[in-house]
C-alpha cells in the first residue's frame, strides 16, 4: 500500500477510478476472452440467453442492493420470490381472474417487505436477525399453501412478463434494464434515494439532522420485498409454472453479484449500474461454466474464488482512498 | 444584561454516575447572542454538562428553560427540534463521509424542484441549488473549500470540522455547543477555526457555548468565562475584564482577586 | 525442389481427405438436477463413462436442486449446439419450457427416472417403479408371516416421496397391489417429500400413536437416517435385524449409506435400482436414434436383455408420456449386499 502514496494525485484519481469501474473491464475482459476459446459463446442466442438469465437474478439484485446501500441487507428476498410465485399461481389455479392473481402476487412482497421493517425499527432486531426469520417463516408459508406442489399451465397472459416477446426482444430483458435505470434515478435525484445512501453512510448523523429513519428503512424493505415477488411472477412465468423450491439459493447469488458490482456491505456506497455490471459477470461465468465441460464440482470453487476478489478489491479500494488525504 | 435576553437557563442541576457526583446544583444562564466558554479541569463536569444540553444524557434533578419555557431535552434529535445543535470533536458524528461537502450542509434538509415544471410532483433533488447555495455559505464564511462535490474524507480535519460547523449554522440553531472542536486539529486549522467561530457568534447571532481546555483559544473568542471545578459552578466573569492567572486559580481551586464568585 | 513440393502437396491431400473421412464426434449434454446425491451422482457417472466408451463428448451442467437453473443449464445446452441432451428433471413440470425449446431447437430431448408434463421426450429409461413397490410388498409380506407363524397380518408405515410424482406413485401402487389382498395387514401411507427430515418426524410420529407397529417401508434411501432417528426417539433404542422387538425396514434405490445399513442389520433390505446403468442404457439408444430415427428405438413390448447387466431384463413401454424403458430391479439382503457390483458398494470417483 505504501507505493500509493508515492503516487502522484492526478494518479491516484485515475486509480482511483479504474478501481470504480472495476466490474466493467472485467465483464469486457471476459466477453473478449471467450469469444475467442469458448465454442458458441459470442452467438445471438448465447448473449440473449445471457441476458435472459440476468432478468430475474437482476431484479432480486435491485432489491438487495436497495438494502445494502441503506447499511442493512436481506435475507429473504429469495423465499418472497418463491411465496409471490406460489401465491399467484394458486390463485390462478383456482380460476381467478389474472389481473387479481398479480395484484395478490406483489401485495405478497410488500406485506413480507413491511413485516421485514417492523421487525427491524419497532421490535428492533437487527436486519440479520429479522430477515432470517423471514427467510425462514415465508419459504416455509410458501411449501405449506401448496404442500409442496407444483403448479403448471399457468394463462397466457400472466406469463407474458417472463414469457413474452416485442420485436423478437424478451420483455424480460427491457423490464430489466427499465427497472435499474428508474431504480438509479430514484437513488441519485430524489430525496428519498439520497436519504438511502445517507443512512447507510452514517445513519447517527442521518437520525440527529432529522432525517426520517423509520420511513425510509420500512421503505427500502417494502421495495425489496416488492421487487422480489415481482421476479417470482416474471419467473415463474418463463417457466410456466410455480413451486415453493424457486430461488433456493438466490440470496447468495444476489449478494455475490452486488458486493461483486461495488455496493459495500458497509452501506452508504454502491451504484445500481454497477451492480447490473455485478449481475452480468456473474451469469456470463454460469454460462460459460456450461459450455465448457468443466467438472461441476469446480464451479463452487471457482464462484467463491470471485467473490473473495472482489471483496478484496472493495477493502482496498477504501484503504485507497483513506491514502488519498494523507 | 436583561433578564428578558436569556436563551437557555439551568437551574440546579445535578448528575451522578454511580457513586461519582458529575454535576452539583449547576445553575447557569445564555443570554442571546453571547459566546460563552465553559472551562475547567478534568473531571469538572464540562463535558457532562453539555451531553446534557445536548439530549445525550439525563439530569438527575433540576430544570431547563429555553427562552423561559420549561423543557426536557430527552435525546439528540429533540435537542436538535429544539433548534440546540451540538459539535463533536470527532466530527464524523455529524458528517456522512462518502458523501459530498454541499449533500452534508444540505442533510436531512435537502432542496428540491418539482421534475416538470407544470405538476407540483413528483419532485428531485436540487442539485445545482444545494452547491451554489453550499458554496455561498462558504464563502461567506470564509471556509476554502475548492469543490462542493468530492466527497468529505478528501478533506482534511480542519475543513471537515469547518463544513460542518457551516452544515450546522445554515439551519439556523438558536443555541450552538462546540465540545472541544479544535482538540484534533493542527495548529494553522486551529486559528481558522476559531476565528470562523468568532465571525459566526458575530455575525449570525447564535449564542455559542464552547467548552475548551485551551484558554489561550477560549480568551481568543468567547464573550463570558464560566468555570467548572468538581461538578460546581465555581465563578464567572467577563473575557475581557479578567485574566487568566485569576481564571486558572479559580479551574485549581486557589481564591482570586476582582472576579465575582457564583454570580448569575 | 520439385520433389518437395509435390510431397507437401501429397501430404496437403491426405491431409485433407483425413478430415473429409473423420467423423464428427457427437456432443451431448447431460443436465443433472443436483449432483450432491449418491443416486444423481452415479446416474451422471454411469452416462459419462458409456459416452467415454463410445467416445462422444459430454457437457455435465448441475442445477443444484434449483429447477429454474436446470431450464437455465438446458437452454445454454442448446445454444451450445449439443447433438442431443439427456436430463434427470428436477421438476417435471418447471423443465417443460425448455424441453418446449429443445423440440424448436431440433435437439432429441431424452430423460431418465422422471418424465415431464408438456414437451416431447423421445425416450425415458427408468427403474420399474411399479416392479419394486411389489417385490418390496411380497418381500414384507414374507417378513409379517415369518413372524406372525403364517398368518398374513400386521401394520406397516409407508413413507412415501413427493406426492403426485410419478415414481413415487408408481412405487407405491406396487406395494399396495400386492398388500391389499390381505385385509389384516393395515398400511399407514405418509407423504414424506423425499426430506430425511420428514422421514423423521413421520417415523416418531407413527411409533408414538402405534407402538405395536411392524415394519417400515420407505421410497427411497435418502429417509433412512430418519427412519433410524425417529425409531431411537420413539423407542429408546433400535432393535436390529434378529433382535427382539425388531421393526422390519425396507425401502428402494440401493445407495451406499441404504447398503450399509443392510449390511450391518439396521434394515433388512433394500430393492436396488440399477443406477449406474441406465447411461449405459440410454446411451446407444441415443446414438443410434440420431443415426437412423425413429426406427431405430426399442418397440412397445420389447424386452431388452443383455446377459450379466443389472438393469437387463428391461421391458419397453408406451405410456402416456411416450416410450419408456423399465429397467430391472432385484431386492438385497445381508447376505448379497456385499456384492462389489452393485453401484451402493462402489468407490466415488
Amino acid at each position: 500500500m505504501e507505493f500509493v502514496k508515492t503516487l502522484g494525485a492526478r494518479r491516484r484519481e485515475i486509480l482511483s477510478i479504474v478501481l470504480q469501474n472495476v466490474v466493467w473491464i472485467v465483464l469486457c475482459i471476459f466477453v473478449i476472452v471467450n469469444a475467442l476459446i469458448t465454442p458458441r459463446f459470442f452467438t445471438i442466442l448465447n448473449i440473449r440467453n445471457i441476458l435472459i438469465n440476468a432478468s430475474v437474478l437482476g431484479i432480486v439484485v435491485i432489491a438487495q442492493s436497495l438494502c445494502l446501500i441503506s447499511g442493512h441487507l436481506d435475507l429473504s428476498v429469495e423465499s418472497t420470490l418463491a411465496f409471490g410465485a406460489v401465491m399467484g399461481a394458486l390463485l390462478l389455479r383456482n380460476n381467478l381472474p389474472v389481473p387479481l392473481a398479480i395484484v395478490s402476487v406483489l401485495t405478497s412482497g410488500i406485506a413480507v417487505g413491511f413485516l421485514n421493517g417492523v421487525l427491524i425499527r419497532k421490535v428492533g432486531l437487527n436486519a440479520f436477525v429479522a430477515t432470517l426469520i423471514t427467510y425462514i417463516g415465508v419459504r416455509g408459508i410458501a411449501l405449506g399453501i401448496v404442500e409442496g406442489k407444483t403448479i403448471w399451465n399457468l394463462p397466457a397472459s400472466y406469463c407474458y412478463l417472463g414469457a413474452g416477446e416485442i420485436f423478437n426482444i424478451p420483455i424480460q430483458i427491457l423490464v430489466l434494464i427499465f427497472s435499474y435505470a428508474f431504480f438509479h434515478w430514484i437513488l441519485t435525484s430524489t430525496k428519498f434515494g439520497r436519504h438511502i445512501y445517507l443512512i447507510g453512510d452514517n445513519p447517527v448523523a442521518a437520525w440527529a439532522r432529522g432525517v426520517n429513519l423509520d420511513g425510509v428503512i420500512v421503505g427500502v424493505f417494502v421495495l425489496s420485498g416488492f421487487l422480489s415477488a415481482f421476479a417470482g411472477w416474471m419467473q415463474s412465468g418463463r417457466v410456466n409454472s410455480a413451486t415453493p423450491n424457486f430461488a433456493i439459493g438466490m440470496v447468495f447469488e444476489a449478494m455475490a453479484s452486488a458486493i461483486i458490482g461495488g455496493v459495500s456491505l458497509r452501506g452508504g456506497v454502491g451504484s445500481l449500474p454497477m451492480a447490473l455490471g455485478g449481475v452480468l459477470l456473474l451469469t456470463s461465468i454460469n454460462n460459460v461454466l456450461n459450455l465448457h465441460a468443466v467438472s461441476p464440482y469446480w464451479i463452487q470453487t471457482i464462484r467463491a474464488a470471485m467473490i473473495l476478489v472482489a471483496v478484496l478489491l472493495d477493502s482496498f479500494k477504501r484503504r485507497l482512498v483513506r491514502y488519498a488525504e494523507g | 444584561m436583561q433578564k428578558d435576553n436569556v436563551l437557555l437557563k439551568l437551574e440546579h442541576i445535578s448528575k451522578s454516575f454511580g457513586e461519582v457526583r458529575a454535576v452539583k446544583d449547576v445553575t447557569m444562564v445564555i443570554r442571546n447572542h453571547e459566546i460563552v466558554g465553559l472551562v475547567g479541569g478534568n473531571g469538572a463536569g464540562k463535558s457532562t454538562l453539555i451531553k446534557i444540553i445536548a439530549g445525550l444524557l439525563r439530569p438527575d434533578s433540576g430544570r431547563i428553560f429555553l427562552n423561559g419555557e420549561e423543557v426536557t431535552i430527552e435525546n439528540p434529535r429533540k435537542a436538535f427540534e429544539l433548534g440546540i445543535y451540538t459539535l463533536h470533536q470527532r466530527m464524523e458524528e455529524m458528517l456522512a463521509p462518502h458523501h459530498s461537502v454541499s449533500a452534508n450542509i444540505f442533510l436531512g434538509n435537502e432542496k428540491t424542484r418539482p421534475l416538470f415544471k407544470i405538476l407540483p410532483w413528483p419532485r428531485v433533488l436540487d442539485k445545482r441549488k444545494m452547491d451554489s447555495a453550499a458554496l455561498e455559505l462558504l464563502q461567506s464564511l470564509s471556509i476554502n473549500i475548492d469543490s462542493v462535490k468530492r466527497p468529505i474524507i478528501s478533506y482534511s480535519g480542519g475543513q471537515r470540522q469547518a463544513v460542518a460547523l457551516a452544515g450546522v449554522i445554515h439551519r439556523q440553531p438558536k443555541l450552538l455547543l462546540l465540545d472541544e472542536p479544535t482538540a484534533a486539529l493542527g495548529v494553522k486549522e486551529k486559528f481558522h477555526l476559531l476565528n470562523l467561530i468568532k465571525r459566526i457568534g458575530k455575525e449570525e447571532k447564535i449564542s455559542i457555548i464552547l467548552v475548551s481546555h485551551n484558554l489561550e483559544e477560549v480568551f481568543e473568542v468567547v464573550d463570558r468565562i464560566v468555570v467548572l471545578r468538581n461538578g460546581e459552578v465555581v465563578g464567572e466573569c467577563e473575557a475581557c475584564s479578567a485574566s487568566k492567572e485569576d481564571v486558572v486559580s479559580m479551574i485549581v481551586g486557589a481564591r482570586g482577586n476582582g472576579v465575582s464568585e457564583k454570580n448569575v | 525442389m520439385k520433389v518437395l513440393r509435390w510431397v507437401l502437396v501429397g501430404f496437403l491431400v491426405v491431409g485433407l481427405a483425413g478430415f473429409a473421412a473423420e467423423k464428427k464426434r457427437l456432443l451431448f449434454g447431460y443436465s443433472a438436477p443436483g449432483l450432491g446425491d449418491e443416486g444423481q451422482f452415479n446416474i451422471q457417472a454411469g452416462f459419462v463413462e458409456k459416452c467415454k466408451e463410445l467416445g462422444i463428448d459430454v457437457i455435465v451442467t448441475d442445477a443444484r436442486e434449483d429447477p429454474y437453473k436446470q431450464v437455465q443449464d438446458i437452454l445454454d445446452l442448446i445454444a451450445r449446439g449439443v447433438d442431443a441432451i439427456c436430463a434427470v428433471p428436477q421438476d417435471s413440470a418447471v423443465i417443460s419450457v425448455a424441453v418446449q425449446e429443445c423440440n424448436k431447437a431440433g435437439i432429441p430431448f431424452f430423460t431418465i427416472d422422471r418424465g415431464v408434463t408438456a414437451g416431447t421426450v423421445v425416450l425415458t429409461v427408468k427403474a420399474d417403479n411399479v416392479k419394486a413397490g411389489r417385490i418390496a410388498g411380497e418381500v414384507m409380506l414374507r417378513l409379517l408371516q415369518g413372524k406372525y407363524n403364517g398368518l398374513a397380518k400386521g401394520k406397516v408405515l409407508e413413507i412415501r416421496g413427493q406426492p403426485g410424482q410419478d415414481v413415487a406413485e408408481q412405487r407405491a401402487q406396487g406395494f399396495h397391489e400386492v398388500l391389499e389382498q390381505y385385509p389384516d395387514i393395515q398400511i399407514i401411507s405418509l407423504p414424506g417429500y423425499w426430506k430425511t427430515e420428514e422421514g423423521f418426524k413421520i417415523t416418531l410420529d407413527v411409533l408414538t400413536a402405534h407402538p405395536d407397529l411392524d415394519g417400515i417401508y420407505y421410497h427411497a434411501d435418502l429417509y433412512i437416517p430418519g427412519i433410524v432417528e425417529g425409531i431411537k426417539a420413539a423407542k429408546g433404542t433400535f432393535a436390529k435385524v434378529g433382535e427382539p422387538g425388531h421393526i422390519f425396514i425396507l425401502g428402494i434405490d440401493g445407495n451406499p449409506a441404504g447398503l450399509a445399513q443392510v449390511k450391518e442389520k439396521f434394515a433388512d433390505g433394500v430393492v436396488v435400482q440399477p443406477l449406474r446403468d441406465y447411461g449405459a442404457l440410454i446411451v446407444p439408444i441415443i446414438v443410434a436414434y440420431l443415426e437412423k430415427g425413429p426406427e431405430a428405438l426399442p418397440k412397445p413390448g420389447e424386452i431388452l436383455v443383455e446377459e450379466g447387466k443389472a438393469w437387463s431384463p428391461a421391458y419397453v413401454v408406451r405410456t402416456a408420456a411416450g416410450i419408456e424403458v423399465w429397467t430391472n430391479v432385484f431386492y438385497v439382503d445381508h447376505l448379497t449386499a456385499h456384492d462389489p457390483n452393485l453401484w451402493g458398494n462402489r468407490p466415488r470417483q
